[in-house]
């Protein structure tokens, strides 16, 4: 019986084998023609803060336009102001703030495309919040902090609804605010129960 | 007779396994060209060698796309008095990428003729008379300047088909100049 098994399923393969020549690749018959054109790359800066790029910067408020070869890797550094962060990160309309990285996004152009870069105040709670606008170039700036896009924020006392450190006294800080003590009660009743199991197959494997 | 039987199998398995690594390569006789194997069904065969792919330099408004490079070789059992035409036809834009909505236009010239998209374009002849294989090189993609300039940013391209058949009789050379007088 194993050796008809055996013999049918060589059979088979035998069959599959001879079967492989019939799908191999059929030749090219088209030859591709191409050509480039160089791409316009525009620049779109908010106000607080530059652009750099291929080393040229472009600062708040402008829109400049360059032109690349397709396949040109472009290095955008942005950096904004003091107090200030990206808040929009846009490239030819598709947000892109996720692969801002270190203040360097990288870019392999190969249409034309528009960077736009929009920069907010730094809402994170920072022991001096004056605002200093003393990095900027720009003249027409001026150092009263006025109309910032969020009415509700103030410079508030306590700026996280956490009152109570939820963290052991003796480890890093992290970005996880919930209950140790809770995920330390799960632990315990996992083990328990991997124990009982434990202990019901040793039963079983005496009886 | 089952063990004899199942070593019979086995053999064939890997006799059959080794017919995929013999698959025809490109050789640096045919380089910067691309063979294709055309077989007829039949006796007659040969093998057609169309040009590389190739890149048209930025604002360039005339480039051959042939250069002499469609050939057709090892003909073989090709009847007397016959003809292998090597054709291609061309469809009249670039695209951008993926992007079929952004097009750059082109003509197609060959001979001192515009050929229209979709329309066969003779590149290449063998004749069994004279066993002469005749290369053409008159054939050009045309691209104004106006349709440069228009153009989005991005690299663009274009599939430029080639075919060949077997024919009877003897054709005129596709140039309309006289063929080569068997030696």
């Amino acid at each position: 019986m194993k050796k008809r098994i055996l013999c049918a399923l060589l059979l088979c393969a035998l069959l599959m084998a001879l079967s492989v020549p019939a799908f191999a690749a059929a030749p090219p018959q088209v030859q591709t023609v191409s050509l480039g054109i160089p791409c316009t790359v525009t620049v779109d800066v908010g106000k607080h803060g530059r652009v750099s790029v291929g080393g040229t910067t472009y600062t708040g408020a402008s829109i400049r336009a360059f032109k690349v070869d397709p396949g040109t890797k472009l290095a955008f550094v942005i950096t904004p102001d003091k107090g200030y962060s990206v808040s929009v990160l846009t490239l030819t309309g598709e947000d892109v703030l996720d692969r801002l990285l270190d203040g360097e996004l990288d870019v392999a152009v190969l249409r034309d495309e528009t960077l736009l870069v929009r920069f907010a105040r730094d809402t994170s709670p920072s022991p001096t919040p004056t605002p200093t606008p003393t990095l900027t170039p720009t003249p027409t700036q001026k150092p009263a902090p006025t109309p910032t896009p969020a009415p509700t924020q103030k410079p508030a006392p306590t700026p996280t609804p956490a009152p109570t450190p939820r963290r052991f006294p003796f480890g890093p800080k992290t970005g996880d605010e919930s209950a140790v003590s809770l995920w330390a009660a799960l632990a315990a009743v996992s083990a328990l129960g991997c124990a009982a199991a434990a202990a019901i197959w040793k039963k079983k494997d005496k009886k | 007779m089952k063990k004899i039987l199942s070593f019979l199998l086995t053999l064939a398995l890997l006799c059959g396994l080794g017919v995929t690594a013999f698959a025809e390569e490109d050789t640096p006789s045919t380089k910067g060209k691309q063979a294709v194997k055309a077989t007829v069904t039949g006796d007659p065969s040969w093998v057609l060698v169309i040009p590389a792919d190739q890149t048209i330099p930025y604002l360039t408004e005339e480039t051959d796309i042939v250069h002499d490079d469609c050939e057709i070789n090892n003909p073989k059992h090709i009847p007397a008095q016959s003809t292998i035409n090597a054709s291609l036809v061309h469809t009249g834009v670039f695209t951008l990428g993926a992007d079929t909505s952004k097009t750059l236009p082109f003509k197609l010239n060959a001979f001192g003729k515009e050929v229209a998209a979709g329309e066969k374009v003779i590149a290449s002849q063998y004749w069994s008379d004279t066993h002469d294989n005749q290369c053409y090189n008159e054939i050009n993609i045309v691209i104004s300047r106006s349709a440069w300039e228009g153009a989005d940013g991005g690299v663009y391209t274009t599939p430029v088909t080639y075919s060949s058949e077997l024919v009877s009789g003897i054709d005129d050379a596709a140039d309309g100049a006289p063929r080569p007088v068997e030696p």
